[in-house]
């Protein structure tokens, strides 16, 4: 049994650095854990914060790593999994290290805060360059909308902020302009709202200048690595209809608004 | 100390109540700080798969809403603050309407609405199954925008370079700053990323933090837990009702916490049962119907009788037998048998749910082994602890007439002037159980009511935190930064980490203040907590890092969850009676002649005490008394069945040709 399963105690390979400054700190450690019923990498993190000890015998300090939720929902524990983008809290060991093997590396494209834990920050600096917000107004009549175009928004207000299309995307760089698939489907998912269709203009138009759709190379990794199975792709492909419908026609628009 | 010119209100905690009070604040030019542990979107403890209700539905009305809702608060609701939440509900879901989270809609593109457990009517509003996540996601976007803005000042004149909010993400509270007179002029937090800390100076400060969850080892990943209602009790707040404690019956054991799947499979036609024989090594399809005992639906009071159901069962010996170990578990079996419905409708209104089930769960099998969608196999749940009913004591304004006054400083005012408190760190309204799909409405309602009694009690005060001395804020900054380095330097004697505490924690809760408390377990439990208290004092710190350290904020947050806890058993050994939610074996009915009050606790100069009456800046004596005075109470349920402890050998009992015992596919759906 325990030789099907390959064995049961799995080794854990972290890319550890103390503090984003702190570039001669970089190293890898292993720690030694046991593969529990249905344990993740999640449970392996825990196992490791609860007695920090690394295979060659040294106590050494807790890994740190972003955790609110342990569910699923939040995506903060987006990290590398043997190199991939992947969750610990939805990442089996089972699977992810069938052979008793699994390392991990903090995502690569935000700043490090420390060991497995980054900074996702620009996703909401991202968010305001793009204006993808509502912007309400203080109105409280009610609205219409059918349910496929209800079923529509619900799916591309899934988006957890996990950052997973950023890592995925040849064209998102920590210090780049491109602000990446995720910010580009919440200013589709905005402009698909009654009330977000306000200020389509100006969100368009941030779309339209540096680092916005144009920057977009169609690599279409995106849409492959989003845990929320978000067709970004097509929200990349609606904003870039829309951008060049306004370039074309924007002098007609701007004169009314 | 954090620079602003502005006059700053701060808002702790970035969930509902937290952001919806931000907005508010926003809304009125009010200048806002906004101090979150984690980042802002992902400060929900839960999905709130339920929703929000609201009386929109045809033939409802807020009357009736408030009646459903203080039926299933056993009469201890503040009906004052119920009956004004239901008339808010409706206006309250046009607003999440038009902020843009996705509300499912009927064919002619109006509001579909589900009828929940307790509710007569359907009246909740939803978003998939994850309703609160979603008005996080969309209030956080509205956030965004207010930063883009300027602040003003008292005249009106733009303050180059303040924007009209500002986050504070990843940064945790450690102290509230009080001045000479005990008001509250702002805080001292922590940013957990470079460990600096630093006094906010504030107007007013909002808590919006979660409720009791490191003390009942519901979300012990949660970095910040329920340390502002912690940090609150430390400064001399008072909290009420912490034995209130909601359990969710429907708990699927993931590897790293337990998945609630909610009232809503339950809504939606599942049922709970266990096998009759304790030892049944068949596959749940095969036992047949009158070897199964059916826990129940949620029925009148919701979830708390179903969960007290499954404990009683475990207790009598039943269970689910798991047969590689040999042991009988805690557990039941959840049907998800509904083939006549759409399948394709029950993923949009349970799809979320599963997600994680999907992704980690045993899928359920058919009998020729194939998995199958979650819908149509049976899942193993037991109990895990939901929220807790109680909170900070926070005050409410009526005017003449008993309506709500939503223009008074009063609203949500803790007993130390100048401190706000919404959602779960706040007592909710609902008393001793609540309708699922109130508690969503009810956060977001009362952070935008919290938000403008902090606002009425800034314009109208005479000070502001500005004209106080740099010395106010000094003290307590360089307190807490002393404090936070001596946490972190801080050598133990090598007995256990703070995480085997957590863990023990938990445990004990479990053990002793679980759906069915008796007094001498609390009576031990207390005894567990002040003894695994003690142990905190003396644990090393196991990190020494000078950043993101978060070994220092966990342990500062467990010594919170440690009083909490303390408070909470306090409470429920005190409650002598059963009432919604809470439920004593030796006392199982309700108690309105001793009972029909309120607990009250505080951290006294010797550790948790309850009280029964204290003062408030608003008035001069409050009591524990509770009021009745809209709608009188009707008599409460009848004892619940007592545990019949059977031998380990006893045959199972053959039962008895029953009523189906749940009927919820028939509740349903009148909003197809
Ligand atoms: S779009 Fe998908 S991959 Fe990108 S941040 Fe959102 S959830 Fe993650």
């Amino acid at each position: 049994m325990a030789e099907r399963r390959g064995s049961d105690k799995v080794r854990v390979r972290v890319l550890r650095q103390d503090a984003f400054d702190r570039k001669d700190t970089r190293r890898w450690e292993e720690f030694e854990v046991a593969r529990g019923e249905r344990a993740t990498v999640l449970s392996a993190l825990r196992a490791i914060q609860r007695a920090p000890r690394t295979v060659d015998g040294r106590a050494v300090a807790p890994v740190a790593w972003e955790t609110p939720c342990l569910e699923h929902a939040c995506g903060v524990c987006t990290m590398l999994v043997n190199g991939v983008v992947g969750q610990a809290c939805t990442s089996l060991l089972d699977v992810v290290a069938p052979k008793g093997r699994v390392s991990l590396a903090p995502l690569g494209k935000f700043p490090l805060v420390r060991d497995l834990w980054v900074d996702r920050q620009r996703m909401t600096d991202d968010v305001k360059r793009v204006r993808a917000f509502v912007g309400y107004d203080g109105a409280t009549d009610a609205l219409r909308e059918s349910p496929a175009a209800q079923a529509e928004r619900l799916l591309l207000a899934s988006c957890t902020s996990c950052g997973a299309c950023l890592e995925a995307c040849p064209q998102y760089h920590q210090n780049g302009a491109y602000v990446g698939a995720a910010a580009i489907n919440q200013a589709r998912l905005v402009g698909l709202h009654e009330g977000g269709a306000l200020d389509r203009g100006a969100r368009l138009d941030a779309l339209m200048g540096d680092g916005g759709i144009a920057s977009c190379g169609k690599a279409q990794n995106c849409v492959e690595v989003c845990p929320q199975g978000i067709p970004l792709t097509e929200s990349l492909g609606s904003v870039a209809r829309d951008t060049s419908k306004r370039l074309l026609f924007g002098w007609l628009l701007g004169a009314r608004r | 100390m954090a620079r602003t010119r502005a006059r700053r209100v701060v808002v702790v905690g970035g969930g509902v109540a937290g952001l919806a009070a931000a907005l508010e604040l926003c809304r009125a030019g009010v200048p806002v700080d906004v101090l979150c542990a984690t980042s802002l979107r992902r400060s929900h403890v839960e999905g709130s798969p339920a929703g929000l209700n609201a009386a929109l539905g045809d033939g409802d009305s807020p009357r009736e809403h408030a009646a459903d809702a203080l039926r299933v608060g056993q009469y201890l609701a503040s009906q004052a603050r119920v009956l004004a939440l239901a008339l808010a509900a409706p206006e309250l879901v046009r607003v999440v309407e038009r902020l843009g989270v996705p509300l499912h809609r009927r064919a002619d593109g109006s509001l579909l609405l589900r009828r929940l457990p307790g509710s007569t009517k359907p009246r909740t509003a939803f978003a998939g199954a994850a309703t609160g996540l979603e008005l996080v996601h969309a209030l956080d976007a509205e956030l965004a925008r207010h930063e883009l803005e300027p602040a003003t000042d008292a005249r009106g004149a733009k303050l180059p370079g303040e924007p009209l909010a500002r986050r504070f993400e990843h940064w945790d509270l450690c102290e509230l700053v009080l001045d000479g007179d005990g008001a509250c002029v702002g805080c001292v937090a922590q940013d957990l990323h470079t460990m600096d800390v630093r006094a906010f100076r504030a107007e007013a400060v909002v808590l919006a933090e979660s409720g009791p969850s490191l003390a009942r080892g519901s979300a012990s990943g949660v970095p910040s837990a329920e340390h502002a209602l912690a940090v609150a009790l430390r400064a001399g707040a008072v909290a009420q009702n912490l034995e209130l404690q909601a359990f969710h019956a429907t708990a699927l054991r993931g590897p790293d916490r337990q998945h609630v799947l909610s009232e809503l499979t339950l809504a939606e036609g599942a049922r709970l049962w266990v096998p009759l024989d304790r030892k049944e090594r068949r596959a749940p399809e095969d036992v047949p119907e009158r070897e199964r005992e059916h826990l129940g639906s949620p029925g009148e009071l919701g979830m708390a009788a179903t969960a007290r159901a499954l404990v009683r069962a475990f207790a009598e010996g039943r269970g689910i037998f798991d047969p590689e170990r040999e042991v009988l578990e805690p557990l039941a079996w959840l049907d998800l048998e509904v083939h006549k419905r759409d399948a394709a409708e029950l993923e949009l209104r349970l799809g979320a749910s599963f997600e994680t089930y999907r992704a980690l769960g045993p899928r359920p099998r058919t009998r020729a082994g194939q998995e199958t969608l979650p819908y149509r196999g049976a899942l193993k749940v037991g109990v895990a602890p939901g929220r807790c009913l109680g909170g900070l004591w926070i005050d409410f304004a009526t005017r003449a007439d008993g309506a709500a006054d939503p223009a008074s400083p009063r609203n949500h005012a803790t007993t130390l002037a100048g401190l706000y408190a919404a959602g779960p760190v706040a007592c909710s309204p609902h008393g001793a159980g609540a309708l699922p799909g109130d508690e969503l409405v009810g956060d977001f309602f009362g952070g935008r009511l919290a938000a403008r009694a902090a606002a009425a009690y800034r314009a109208g005060s005479t000070r502001s935190a500005a004209d106080q001395p740099s010395s106010t804020f000094e003290a307590p900054e360089s307190a807490a930064r002393a404090a936070c380095e001596k946490l972190r330097e801080r050598e133990g004697d090598g007995e256990g980490s703070p995480y085997a505490i957590a863990d023990e924690l938990a445990q004990a809760m479990d053990a002793g203040c679980g759906p069915l408390c008796d007094d001498a377990e609390l009576a031990a439990l207390e005894a567990t907590l002040a003894a695994l208290a003690e142990r905190l004092e003396a644990t090393g710190c196991p990190d020494r890092a000078s950043r993101a350290n978060q070994a220092v904020p966990f342990m500062r947050h467990l010594g919170g969850a440690l009083d909490v806890a303390r408070l909470a058993a306090a409470g429920a050994r005190a409650r002598a009676e059963s009432r919604g939610v809470h439920y004593k074996p030796a006392t199982p009915t309700r108690d309105d002649a001793g009972w029909l009050r309120s607990t009250l606790g505080r951290l006294g100069a010797s550790g948790p005490e309850l009280v029964r009456a204290f003062a408030s800046p608003f008035a001069e004596r409050v009591t524990d008394a509770v009021d009745t005075s809209l709608v009188a109470p009707e008599p409460g349920p009848a004892a619940e069945p007592a545990v019949r402890v059977a031998a380990p050998d006893e045959a199972p009992r053959p039962a008895k040709k029953k009523k189906r015992a749940a009927k919820p596919a028939d509740e349903e759906p009148s909003d197809g």
